[in-house]
């Protein structure tokens, strides 16, 4: 029974009842239950196991078609990386321990010439070494990795360096060693490098120098502003002594150097903006050595390729001298060179600005100015004395104004100023009588005195316009009024202008007709001997009759064809005129005729003239020029020598106006004229001005010593003519002998013994003139 | 320490010839329909006034050598110097495990506690969440040991009693405390994995769906083939062993408690995790005895020569299905392996709760002996 299998036993025990007697029924269902249940378990094991094996099989075949899947990805993989490595731009090797070639891309086969046996046989790589190391065709090639190829050791072969083969190529080689004692060698194609490489390093010496030795400064500052470079000639220019100095000392040179901060920003904004600055001119701090100077820039960013600011660079030239030039230009530009005044530019700016700061309540005063006679001072002293009394002239209109009013010359003689912030008329009138009294007062100009005048026009911005060339105009309207009125004077400008202005402009227009119209005559006024009364000769004057307008003045429109010029054809007629007048009367009568100065210029007065006296078919002795001593100022040699010409054929010349220029005396001495005529201011009230009284005595002692006859005129009252003949003027002409009558007034047998004039009541002289006479005689 | 043998049987009623009063703590396993019956309880709360006393129905009462399954055994500890301390818990559904767990655990801890054993019910309880719940309270160092009431092979309804009669959804906890007590603990399993290893691709907690992908139900039935029909019951017979594939080689053992066929489900005594890898396991007689014996040696090493401490034993009932008639030979491969007459008492679960024997860490076993030792030591 011990032999039994345990569940047998614990079968039987079971089975065993408590009387020692075995329960066979039960003994055999527990058997029976063991064996069912081995069956079901032997059953189980079966089907699991065939399951479980057909699972595997599954697996299996899941499996292999994995391995194959992988294998053809990896093959794929394989292709791609050959295809890689064969079509890289670079050569690549592979060389195994024992020295063979396991891997050779295409570009490494070109560029290194490996046979194709050594690509089938790798080990032969290691005998081509060899035969090409022994004959010298491994030109360059590195000695370590010589050695290691010839059973070396790997540890001294470089791990990049560059080789320069037999045929010139040059190659950069790089050498990977593996854990396994192969290596990787990598060939790069760097011939174009090097050539470019040299290319530039040549290129960068030939900079360097123009870096070196540029005559303006270079620099090259990181963003933050430091200095990175700068040549010798920025750090000089900033008084260093080397580039390090200025670098150590230099935190960020815009900052530093600009002298004004708001220039530097704007120069910041613009290089940050445009990436470039050009003659950026500003005035800059010296950093080393102080001081300020004037200098142009250039600068521009330099960025990387995302376009980001890597630093800046710049030029910079010292242009202090050209910036005062430019200032010397600007000022020039503006101003009158001769007296630094403002100029015409400078005085319209002025008056532009001047309307446009207007103040409320308060005036802008422009007083225009035009000196009376400066033409004279400079014709006969010369422009360099011309120039002395505009330099004078400027002073006193300094002197004349506040330091804040522009004074300006136009031009020539004509001066302008400017004075804002005026309250009242009274105050504008006060400053032009000012100016008038301090210009009329004389200059001494080296050895020279002399006396002008000015004459001013005068407007009132904003009362008679704001517009700069509106204003202007209105000044010269009544600057041309206050000449008209004789000058020593200003005028402010006034509306009423316009219509003077108007009649003038129809003056012209008509002036040029006149004669053709039969609008002008000639008028003739005698000139009798005072002890006589005895009609010695007559001057023709010209009248003209407006149809609308009714008689003109001479002084008006003698003007007028002064500055048009008219009065050379005018001048022509009268002579002709008054020759043929001359011709109609007595042999004994000479008629003088005023000759304008406009009328030498240009020659050929003297043909006109002898062809007139030949037209009437006269003595030339029978015509006197009275010419002023305006004609002689111009110091015109050809005027002189007309005068000569004329007088050596026979026509008399007389000086008109004798007294009333500066130096009348003078042309005395140059010219031997036959007559002077006193000027009128002389004439009047001579009977009761002493001065004038003198002035005559020395005229007529003088002309009496120069043997030239002397006439008088402007006679108007007995007294006078009584003073003149005590003083000794023996001729004179005047409205107390007659006024001007028109040429057939006069019956040429008038022209006889002054007597006759007293016994031709009914002819055209006045009754005045015989009173007078008879009163003259009474004195006599 | 004393640990006297109880036993009831139907024509007997308890064999408590004399009383032991003082018996601190009775422990007891049955058979469901004997644990429905009042006398059954009562007998013992008479017999024991003043013990804790804690029980569970079973799928078979593991009796010193021997595997009994119509009489209700049991234990009565009486301590010289030692403690025990009863928890108690209710769960509606599995998904209250854990916080019964944890609620079980703060009943217990405490600086004196050497060791826990739990009883739960077998079929609403996720034991994996249960035993996660108590190691989140006590110390991990404390060893958690126990297991599932069973139901025989009905899985249908399990009883655990905690000083009261046996109900379903109970949970017991007893913890022992006491410098002088000696906690001894082992787990072994001894089947063999087979076929190919598996993803577990579709699951829910303890609930599995699918293997790579296929309904995991098909292959079952495919295994079992005329076998199939007697499912759950017959699933216990393929165990699958489970492991993180990130942790290779700290497996872990799932039984089947029950399916569905109208969903496919089927659900395991614990976690399923998604991603893990599951492997087919299958019975061997030796091998399952060399487990045992394990088992036994793991739990017997805390203690010394001469010191007799007694086991209890929770073995699967997975186990006992495939060995049949040769149940008895794993129990007494354990015994034998903890000495000859070490009084052992346990029971076939739907669970074990044990240490991990790599990791240490207390969780949820199936189809694997395991056994708790316990021994006072005089002072």
């Amino acid at each position: 029974m011990n032999d039994l299998h345990k569940l047998a036993a614990r079968q039987l025990r079971k089975a065993t009842r408590p009387d020692g007697g075995v329960d066979a029924d039960m003994l055999i269902k527990l058997v029976s239950d063991a064996y069912c249940d081995i069956d079901a378990d032997r059953r189980r094991s079966d089907r699991a196991m065939n399951i479980m094996v057909d699972e595997l099989r599954g697996f299996n075949e899941q499996l292999e078609n994995v391995v194959e899947r992988r294998t053809d990805e990896l093959k794929a993989v394989q292709r791609q990386l050959r295809d890689a490595v064969d079509n890289m731009h670079h050569g690549m090797l592979m060389i195994d321990k024992d020295r063979r070639l396991v891997v050779c891309n295409r570009r490494a086969r070109e560029m290194l010439d490996i046979p194709s046996h050594v690509l089938e046989r790798p080990e032969a790589f290691r005998e081509t070494f060899s035969d090409r190391l022994d004959a010298g065709q491994l030109h360059g090639a590195d000695p370590a990795f010589v050695r290691w190829m010839q059973g070396g050791p790997m540890a001294d072969v470089p791990l990049a360096y560059q080789r320069t083969r037999e045929n010139g190529e040059s190659l950069m080689i790089h050498h990977t060693p593996l854990p396994d004692g192969s290596a990787v060698r990598t060939f790069i194609d760097i011939t174009k490098r090097v050539q470019h490489e040299s290319a530039l390093k040549l290129a960068e010496e030939e900079y360097r120098g123009l870096f070196e030795n540029a005559v303006f400064g270079i620099y090259r500052v990181a963003v933050d502003g430091r200095l990175l470079r700068a040549n010798p000639a920025l750090f000089r220019l900033h008084g260093f002594e080397s580039e390090r100095e200025m670098r150590e000392r230099v935190t960020n040179l815009f900052d530093e150097s600009f002298v004004e901060p708001k220039l530097c920003a704007e120069f910041r904004q613009l290089l940050q903006r445009d990436g470039r600055v050009t003659d950026f001119v500003t005035q800059a701090r010296r950093i080393g050595g102080g001081g300020h100077l004037w200098i142009s820039q250039n600068a521009w960013a330099i960025r990387d390729a995302a376009g980001d600011i890597l630093f800046y660079e710049g030029t910079v030239l010292d242009s202090s001298e050209r910036k005062e030039a430019e200032a010397r230009i600007a000022h020039l530009a503006q101003h009158d060179p001769l007296t630094g005044l403002a100029n015409r530019g400078l005085f319209h700016q002025q008056i532009d600005a001047a309307v446009k700061r207007a103040e409320a309540g308060k005036s802008t005063a422009i007083y225009c100015l035009d000196l009376d006679r400066f033409k004279e001072v400079n014709d006969a002293l010369g422009h360099g004395t011309g120039d002395l009394l505009l330099l004078a002239v400027a002073r006193r209109l300094r002197g004349c104004v506040r330091k804040s009013d522009t004074v300006a010359r136009l031009g020539g003689d004509e001066f302008a100023i400017i004075q804002p912030g005026m309250k009242s008329d009274r105050q504008i009138a006060a400053t032009a009588s000012r100016i008038v009294e301090a210009l009329s007062k004389p200059f001494r100009l080296g050895r020279h005195r002399v006396t002008v005048g000015v004459s001013i026009g005068v407007v009132v911005t904003p009362r008679d316009g704001v517009e700069p060339a509106e204003l202007i105009r209105n000044a010269d309207l009544a600057l041309y009024r206050s000449k008209a009125d004789g000058g020593q004077r200003h005028r402010q400008f006034d509306h009423a202008m316009f219509g003077e202005m108007t009649r003038r402009r129809t003056l012209e227009a008509n002036l040029r007709e006149a004669i053709r119209f039969d609008e002008m005559h000639i008028a003739y006024q005698p000139i009798v001997d005072l002890a006589t009364l005895e009609t010695l000769g007559y001057e023709a004057l010209l009248r003209w009759t407006h149809p609308k307008l009714g008689p003109i003045g001479p002084t008006e429109f003698i003007r007028i064809a002064e500055e048009t010029g008219l009065i050379i054809s005018i001048g022509e007629w009268v002579l002709r005129e008054t020759c043929m007048w001359i011709a109609r009367m007595p042999e004994s009568a000479n008629v003088s005729v005023n000759v304008s100065a406009i009328q030498f210029r240009g020659g050929g007065l003297a043909g006109r003239v002898l062809s007139a006296i030949a037209a009437a078919g006269i003595s030339p002795s029978r015509l006197t020029l009275e010419i002023t001593e305006t004609t002689l100022l111009a110091d015109d040699p050809a005027a002189i020598l007309t005068l000569r010409e004329l007088r050596r054929l026979g026509v008399r010349i007389a000086l008109d106006d004798f007294g009333t220029g500066f130096s009348s005396l003078t042309y005395l001495q140059r010219f031997p004229f036959d007559s002077i005529k006193i000027d009128r201011s002389f004439t009047a009230r001579i009977d009761s001005d002493p001065v004038n009284a003198a002035a005559v005595r020395a005229i007529i002692a003088l002309a009496r010593d120069l043997g030239i006859a002397v006439v008088a005129e402007g006679v108007e009252t007995i007294e006078e003519a009584r003073a003149l003949q005590d003083l000794g003027c023996r001729s004179a002409q005047g409205f107390l002998f007659s006024q001007p009558r028109r040429g057939e007034c006069f019956a040429p047998a008038d022209v006889s013994p002054a007597a006759e004039v007293t016994d031709l009541p009914k002819q055209s002289r006045s009754a005045r003139r015989r009173r007078t006479a008879k009163k003259l005689r009474a004195c006599a | 320490m004393r640990a006297l043998d109880l036993m009831w049987r139907p024509e007997t009623g308890w064999n408590v010839a004399e009383s032991a009063p003082s018996a601190q703590f009775v422990i007891y396993f049955g058979p469901r329909s004997a644990l429905e019956r009042r006398d059954v309880f009562d007998g013992l709360r008479n017999a024991f006034p003043n013990a804790a006393l804690m029980g569970c129905s079973s799928g078979g009462q593991i009796v010193r050598d021997d595997v009994e399954d119509e009489g209700v055994a049991g234990m009565a500890f009486t301590f010289d110097t030692s403690s025990v301390r009863l928890a108690k818990a209710r769960v509606e559904t599995s998904a209250g495990s854990r916080a019964a767990g944890a609620a079980l655990g703060s009943q217990l801890a405490g600086p004196d506690l050497r060791g826990v054993f739990v009883l739960s019910d077998g079929l609403a309880v996720n034991g994996s969440e249960l035993v996660a719940g108590i190691a989140s309270v006590v110390d991990p160092s404390i060893p958690v040991n126990g297991g599932l009431a069973g139901d025989g092979a009905a899985f249908e309804k399990t009883l655990v009693g905690v000083n009261g009669r046996p109900e379903a959804g109970v949970i017991g906890a007893v913890g022992f405390y006491g410098k002088a007590m000696r906690i001894g603990h082992g787990s072994a399993a001894g089947w063999d994995v087979f076929g190919p290893e598996r993803r577990i691709t579709g699951s829910c907690a303890n609930v599995l769906h699918t293997l790579d992908g296929r309904p995991a139900l098909d292959l079952y039935e495919r295994y079992l083939g005329d076998e199939a029909k007697l499912l759950p019951a017959s699933g216990l017979l393929y165990p699958l062993k489970i492991f993180d594939p990130q942790k290779p080689g700290h497996d872990v053992v799932r039984t089947l408690l029950s399916i569905d066929r109208s969903t496919g489900a089927m659900t395991f005594a614990g976690d399923m995790p998604e991603g893990w890898v599951a492997q087919l396991m299958r019975g061997n007689l030796d091998h399952l005895v060399d487990g045992s014996a394990e088992a036994a040696r793991q739990a017997a090493q805390p203690f010394r020569a001469g010191e007799r401490p007694v086991a209890l034993m929770v073995s699967c009932i997975g186990r006992r299905i495939f060995l049949g008639q040769r149940v008895n030979e794993e129990i007494e491969a354990a015994c034998a392996a903890l000495g000859a007459g070490t009084a052992a008492l346990g029971f076939y679960s739907y669970g074990e709760i044990a240490p991990h024997a790599v990791s240490g860490c207390s969780e949820l076993h199936n189809q694997t002996m395991t056994v708790f030792t316990l021994a006072e030591r005089a002072a």
